[in-house]
């Protein structure tokens, strides 16, 4: 059996039901990430994991146990939350210790582990300050510490970076995913950044409004949208009704369908070679529109017949030859046009 | 959870039970007419209250509270209006100066006041002391924190350097501005802190006690006489006063709140003011 | 020509800015600043009003009649502040947790029986706990011969009427500085295993302790200065300073101006003290919470 279960969990606030018997499942020792835009209830189903919402409906397994109904403090599950919550009248090695006093171990019993947790986290030196004397990613590191400290059965995040700085952010999801690898904690993660989730995830659940849109590794994910929803919030993708795809190649294959095509895919020449394509692809001609720079990719949103396609091209090169209004040349491999499920 | 809510719920009933408590029994003394040795009243009437604003004493203390308040608030209103409208436009650096000098009485007990007041002008030149003009005066000063507050603050609403600027721009004077622009706009919040005032004024009764005593008999000083001869009297003294501040307060609650953002701060801010007169 | 019109228009205009501020600055002056530096004078001079001397001071602080009127006041004031503080940490935290529109109608009326104060409370005391009070005659009929026997005319009635005015005013000024609490807080101390008890103790507590710290200083400055409620309750029967002092300039017999000042000045003191605490206790909460 995996060691968390969420089983058909409901949750309704004020009539409106912001999780619709939502289920899945996370092994230990996994980072799991639940993907979503704001509002489909990531967020809420952390909360109701660590007990701090009560469910409409459903169950809540750990580790063999019903944790459904049981309080906060007897669930076995940390917390870290977005805006750190550290007590402001305790140092970094008060606050660490917090946990492991509140299990009524004396003090020098866990200074070893309290010292061992936030040398972990990379805060050494820093046992005496108060959070109001540290930045935002080092108060993260006191949170993440403190609640690791305590070995829960699962850890909870959630969206714990989004108060800071790019730069930083980056930094800490590799810590994170470090952290995660040489502790072997289960965590479950909760953001709205795809790369975010991308980056750290063992596992990425996509949620909308209430439900499981789309489970399964990383790259899955990324290069196997299963409907429309997850195509056109991860990565980039284009999106393309059957109809419209079937106008710019001619061959009538999509009819009544969903198309996701991933930007990276698509290849970009200068109006070179027309006529046929090989077998493998089609090939489609279209005027640039746009040009956008994105650090080390270039987009070219390109229009062909009546749609917009975005084509990504590594920025390795110094030719500027296309531009705007320049017509270009798309190939497209068939084997990369997904057809979605709705 | 849901225990802790009905244990919160009893408690803060178990408080207001006790804050309501001497009201409720004062206005029970107000309307019985017998009631000195029985737990429950013997009977009702509002003849007190009949007999009281037949009192010419009372109504002549009536006269002299309100015309004493009146006089102070509307000058205390008057000139500050006048006073911060210069200092927000032409003298910015003294309003640090002045907030220290105007927030200082409320500091102050009345006690305090009273000794320096009563040295200051029981003799020499300006001998007023015994006179209503020293009560004015001295009440003056009470309610300049509430009315400083409330004209600043509506000030600051309306933002008044920009609104005299756009004044400026279409053609207006200084004083034009300010008495088609600014008064308009200001003046539910003035009123407000007005009418806070008044109350203030109305319950004042250490600096009336000590600066004019029975010279000038005001409602309060009229009831601390009351009080020992006659019980059902004085409760009908105290429950027409609360009647009164009630609906000054109401008054002003009501116009705070037609007042745009009002001038009171939001909730967790410093929106009640705090009483003055122990 | 034009620069001496120019300095003769700005001469000007400051002689009318000054003028139109003279109305404030004569009654700031005359009626708060005069008074006070005059009672300050006077503290310094002996009864006959001519010889600079400490020897008011000196009577204050060693005259028993004087002492006692000092320690009287400051027990009542402490214990009194002591109590409505406890009272109003719960009353106010309990608030705190209703719903917004509740929170604002509590609040409201905690407001209006702020008021009630002075005289009029002093009186509707006596109606309820005097010697033939409504509640006095009720516990006698019960039997209740300890509550029945209770003197509402001695400190433990002042004690009992200060609590009365000092809870309101308790409440407004500590609902404020519960919502320095995050609510994240406590769920992480939740999580971590800590009990509502336990939160309280090591996070909730210590982080309103300046504040509470504060408001017990106002409460103790606004019993110190109480006058009203006090005098009409028990007039000059019991030893109070600040009915003292009013004793002092009013009296037509005993009436020592320069002694009043001296004793008001010591008032004053105890009330800068007061305000000093809770601005600092202020700035700390401030501080700490960034």
């Amino acid at each position: 059996m995996s060691y968390l279960i969420i089983d058909k969990v409901t949750k309704k606030f004020d009539g409106m039901v912001v999780l619709d018997e939502i289920s899945l499942a996370v092994e230990r020792g996994e980072l799991v990430t639940l993907l979503g835009p704001s509002g489909c209830g990531k967020s809420t189903l952390l909360r109701c994991i660590a007990g701090l919402n009560e469910v409409d409906g459903g169950r809540i397994l750990l580790n063999d146990r019903d944790i459904t109904y049981l309080a906060p403090r007897k669930r076995g599950v940390g917390m870290v939350f977005q805006s750190y919550a550290l007590f402001p009248n305790m140092t970094v090695y008060e606050n660490v210790a917090f946990g492991l006093k509140m299990q009524g171990l004396k003090g020098d019993r866990i200074a070893a582990r309290v010292r061992e947790m936030i040398d972990l986290v990379g805060l050494a030196g820093k046992e005496g300050s108060y959070p109001r004397e540290l930045s935002g990613g080092q108060q993260q590191r006191v949170a993440l510490a403190r609640s690791m400290i305590v070995e829960p059965d699962v850890l909870l995040l959630d969206e714990p970076f989004n108060a800071l700085d790019a730069k930083i952010r980056k930094t800490l999801q590799m810590e994170l995913k470090n952290i995660q690898k040489k502790s072997g904690m289960t965590m479950i993660f909760v953001t709205h950044d795809q790369e975010e989730a991308l980056t750290i995830s063992d596992r990425i659940f996509v949620i909308n409004e209430g439900r499981v849109a789309q489970s399964g590794k990383p790259l899955e994910i990324y290069s196997q949208p299963a409907n429309e929803f997850v195509a056109r919030f991860i990565g980039n993708f284009n999106v393309l009704k059957g109809e419209e795809f079937e106008q710019l190649v001619g061959e009538p294959l999509f009819t009544g369908k969903s198309l996701a095509i991933r930007p990276e895919v698509i290849k970009l020449s200068l109006n070179g070679e027309n006529g046929k394509g090989h077998n493998g692809s089609w090939r489609i001609k279209g005027k640039v529109v746009g040009v956008f720079l994105k650090g080390n990719i270039l987009r070219y949103r390109v229009r062909s017949k009546d749609s917009i396609l975005d084509v990504d091209v590594l920025n390795n090169s110094m030719d500027c030859s296309i531009n705007y209004d320049t017509w270009v040349d798309l190939v497209i491999p068939k084997d990369e046009v997904k057809v979605l499920n709705l | 959870m849901k225990e802790k809510k009905a244990l919160h719920r009893f408690a803060i009933a178990l408080m207001f039970l006790y804050l309501f408590m001497p009201l409720i029994a004062t206005f029970l003394y107000s309307i019985a007419t017998d009631w000195y040795d029985t737990v429950l009243p013997k009977g009702l009437t509002l003849s007190w209250y009949v007999k009281l604003f037949q009192d010419v004493r009372f109504v002549a203390a009536l006269g002299r509270t309100l015309f004493a308040c009146s006089v102070a608030v509307g000058l205390n209103i008057a000139v500050m209006v006048v006073s911060l409208f210069i200092v927000s436009l032409y003298l910015p650096k003294l309003e640090r100066l002045l907030q220290a000098f105007v927030m200082l009485p409320y500091a102050i007990p009345g006690v305090i006041g009273a000794v320096g007041l009563i040295k200051v002008y029981s003799s020499g030149p300006l001998a007023i002391s015994g006179t209503v003009w020293l009560l004015i005066g001295a009440y003056f000063v009470v309610i300049l924190p509430y009315t400083y507050q409330g004209t600043r603050n509506s000030m600051r609403t309306v933002d008044l350097p920009q609104l005299v600027s756009a004044a400026e721009l279409l053609g207006a004077t200084k004083p034009k501005a300010f008495f088609k622009v600014v008064l308009p706009n200001i003046l539910p919040g003035v009123m407000v802190s007005a009418l806070l005032s008044f109350s203030v004024l109305f319950g004042e009764f250490v600096l009336t006690n000590l600066l004019v005593g029975g010279y000038y008999e005001t409602v309060q000083i009229y009831l601390m006489r009351r009080m020992r001869e006659s019980g059902h009297l004085s409760s009908a003294v105290v429950i027409s006063y609360y009647l009164f501040v009630f609906c000054l307060s109401w008054i002003a609650l009501k116009l705070g709140q037609n007042f745009k953002n009002g001038n009171f701060d939001n909730l967790r801010g410093k929106k009640y003011e705090l009483p003055h007169y122990r | 020509m034009i620069v001496v019109r120019g300095t003769w228009a700005q001469i000007s205009k400051n002689l009318w800015l000054a003028g139109a501020l003279l109305p404030l600055a004569a009654m700031i002056f005359g009626f708060e600043l005069l008074p006070i530096m005059g009672m300050l004078i006077d503290s310094f001079r002996a009864d006959d009003g001519n010889v600079w001397t400490l020897g008011q001071y000196i009577t204050a602080l060693k005259n028993p009649y004087y002492l006692v009127a000092i320690k009287n006041s400051l027990l009542i004031s402490l214990l009194s502040s002591f109590i409505a503080i406890v009272a109003a940490a719960f009353v106010a935290y309990f608030i705190t947790r209703l719903k917004p529109k509740s929170q604002e109608a509590v609040l409201t009326y905690v407001n209006l029986t702020a008021n009630f104060a002075g005289v009029p409370l002093a009186f509707a005391y006596i109606i309820m706990l005097g010697n033939s009070g409504l509640f006095t005659i009720l516990f006698q009929r019960w039997g209740l011969d300890i509550f029945s026997e209770f003197d509402l005319y001695s400190w433990s009635g002042l004690v009992l009427v200060y609590v009365y005015f000092q809870l309101p005013l308790a409440i407004l000024l500590l609902y404020p500085i519960y919502f320095e609490i995050k609510e994240q807080w406590r769920e992480a101390a939740h999580l971590l295993g800590a009990s509502d008890m336990q939160f309280w103790l090591q996070v909730g507590l210590p982080v309103i302790m300046p504040g509470l710290v504060g408001t017990f200083s106002i409460l103790f400055a606004n019993a110190m200065g109480a006058y009203a409620t006090a005098y009409a309750l028990v007039g000059s029967n019991y030893n109070l300073l600040s009915v003292r002092i009013g004793a002092l300039i009013s009296g037509d017999v005993y009436a020592r101006p320069h002694l009043a000042s001296a004793l008001a000045m010591l008032l004053a003191l105890s009330l800068i003290a007061a305000m000093l605490t809770n601005e600092y206790m202020m700035r700390r909460v401030r501080r700490d919470l960034k």
